[in-house]
């Protein structure tokens, strides 16, 4: 079986057919949502939702997008709500949230403890752009889709986040 | 200026259609690798020279959802860089960025470096709250550069940001200040006259509009 | 980008590892889909293809050539209505008398009212714009990049009241509305920046630290 049929059995009616969409891309949605929310319990919930979302609106899943990047663009929203509904009220995204760090939340508890806080320092637009572009390997174009940001806000995003890593990561952090 | 009320009256639809309709967006363009590293060479520039290079950033990717051409974009920036320089002669080196960014936006409308420098003046003899969350000063740039761009002579326009910095004008009147001004051209005012009546009530030692401004020992013109 | 480094590398290998699946949470996305209606598997394409024959099924019409005329015009007067329509900027409302309600920084009750905290050294910031007719707003500038789609602004009003709050840090900002995607307006109540390098006209905000 492969996607498209898949899509269609479930479109079909097929609900279990489901499945074996979910045993395809869960394991990555799943890394994708718990270095960006830095939290297994958050990542979980938001893969969950995610996944959920996208069996409901399967409907409109349009065959010029892959799959995956299909999902992703509802994993990636989802996960922007949550980071947002850490916050209260009505809000626009906010550009530099309170980090996990300073707030002593779990951090991501699989990664090294340097390699998380360093992560944590960065803005969520930043962190997000950098896990799609070299966790995920995504092109720009890609990126572009997913995020709904343009290709150049992301190779900034992405350049940013690579000098702030590397100012965290590495001796020359400590020379400020 | 009022002699052909007429035509006046034509320039001045003019400009309210000007200042009020939108234009049509082209769709961005994304930013060229050569590009980036062009900028990000400037960014560090501008980071060793105490500017900030945040904004050098910030014009590039306006330039990029602009839809500019990729050299468009690196003059921009390199001239914002040269901007940020010539406002940093001219305030000292303890301007704030905020302070940096509007006098750049100040230079850019027109303002010599001596303008900048003598609302930098009157700052320090201003007495105010706390010095380090004063704002007024890059207030008086950004009331500065629009009223520029509302066409009040260059001149005319300093000239009367200064009288409102001399007589100590806070940071909220200076907006609704200008907010007044707009208003007045819009309702077909002579900008310079506006900009001088309204300025008066709070600085009252400015000269009516029409009298040639004393010239200052230092001033350039 | 240039070379990668240990540090980098380091970094993506430990990002790349797979993370600890929890069965139990896995499970519970199957068991979320089986709770949701069926879906039908398409009755409604039997319509469909009833309508398309019927439409494509030739048959034999008489008019008059008033009633043809009339037709024409109706067509024609629409097409101009929607074409002038497309092409018509959303003009704000004078900026004048409204731009004391305009774009402003809200004041601490409205902030306190609202619960948003917010970080030392930022505002709170209603963006505000009357376009009426518009169906899409958003608010492009410093703060988010430039980025177009970024900070869309929820419509209030019936007629055509904009906003949305954003956060601030104090300092300098320039940004503009984007109006349906194509048409780029700068607030009418806010000051303007000089001349725009890329031929657009920016607005400036400017907030107390």
């Amino acid at each position: 079986m492969n996607d498209i049929e898949a899509i269609q059995a479930v479109i079909g009616g097929d609900k279990e057919a489901f499945s074996w969409l979910v045993d395809r891309y869960y394991a990555r949605s799943l890394r994708f949502a718990v270095r960006m929310l830095q939290s297994q319990e958050d990542g979980e919930e938001t893969t969950q939702d995610a996944f959920v979302r996208a069996y409901q609106t399967l409907d409109r899943y349009e065959h010029r997008d892959r799959f995956e990047a299909w999902l992703f663009k509802i994993l990636v929203n989802r996960c922007r709500t949550k980071a947002a509904g850490r916050n209260r009220g009505r809000w626009s995204e906010p550009l530099a949230e309170e980090t996990l760090a300073s707030r002593n939340e779990m951090a991501d508890p699989l990664l090294k403890r340097d390699m998380s806080r360093a992560l944590a320092q960065l803005v969520p637009e930043q962190r997000e752009a950098f896990i799609l572009k070299f966790v995920e390997d995504m092109t720009y174009e890609e990126m572009a889709d997913v995020t709904g940001a343009d290709v150049s806000a992301l190779k900034m995003r992405v350049m940013r986040a690579r000098e702030q890593l590397k100012k965290l990561l590495t001796r020359e952090g400590d020379t400020e | 200026m009022c002699r052909r009320p007429l035509t006046s009256l034509l320039l001045c639809c003019i400009f309210a259609v000007l200042g009020l309709s939108p234009c049509r967006a082209q769709p961005g363009k994304p930013l060229g690798d050569e590009t980036l590293e062009a900028v990000s060479l400037m960014m560090d520039s501008a980071r060793a020279e105490s500017l900030p290079a945040e904004t050098l950033m910030q014009k590039a990717l306006e330039g990029s959802t602009k839809g500019a051409t990729d050299q468009k974009i690196r003059e921009a920036v390199r001239a914002l860089l040269n901007r940020l320089r010539l406002a940093k002669k001219a305030l000292g080196s303890d301007a704030t960025p905020p302070e940096l960014t509007t006098a750049a936006g100040a230079i850019y409308a027109g303002v010599d470096t001596s303008g900048i420098r003598r609302l930098k003046e009157a700052q320090a003899v201003r007495k105010t709250g706390d010095p380090s969350n004063d704002q007024t000063l890059a207030a008086e740039f950004v009331v500065l550069a629009d009223l520029i761009s509302r066409n009040v002579p260059v001149d005319t326009a300093s000239q009367v940001v200064i009288g409102l910095a001399e007589a100590n004008v806070g940071f909220a009147e200076i907006f609704e200040f200008r907010r007044l001004v707009e208003q007045d051209i819009r309702s077909g005012a002579v900008p310079a006259e506006s900009a001088y009546r309204r300025a008066r009530r709070l600085a009252p030692s400015l000269p009516p509009f029409g009298r040639e401004p004393a010239r200052q020992p230092g001033d350039s013109r | 980008m240039s070379g990668n480094e240990p540090w980098f590398d380091d970094l993506i290998g430990e990002l790349k590892k797979p993370v600890t699946e929890n069965a139990r949470a896995k499970a519970k996305i199957m068991e979320k889909v089986r709770e949701m209606p069926s879906r039908r598997p398409a009755r409604r394409g039997d319509t469909l293809l009833t309508f398309l024959e019927w439409l494509v099924r030739g048959r034999t019409v008489t008019v008059s050539p008033l009633a043809v005329t009339v037709c024409a015009l109706i067509v024609v007067a629409g097409a101009i209505a929607v074409g002038r329509l497309m092409t018509r900027p959303h003009e704000p409302f004078p900026g004048g008398a409204l731009s004391k309600y305009g774009t402003h920084v809200v004041g601490r009750d409205e902030a306190v009212r609202l619960a948003h905290a917010t970080k030392p050294g930022e505002s709170l910031v209603n963006f505000v714009l009357i376009a009426p007719g518009a169906s899409r707003v958003t608010v492009i500038g410093d703060f988010n990049n430039w980025d177009a789609g970024a900070t869309p602004l929820q419509q209030e009003s019936e007629s055509g009241l904009w906003t949305v709050i954003v956060p601030l840090p104090a300092g300098r900002h320039e940004y503009a509305f984007l109006v349906d995607g194509e048409w780029w307006l700068p607030d009418p109540s806010a000051p303007r920046a000089p001349k725009d390098d890329f031929d657009r006209v920016n607005s400036i905000m400017l907030i107390e630290g």
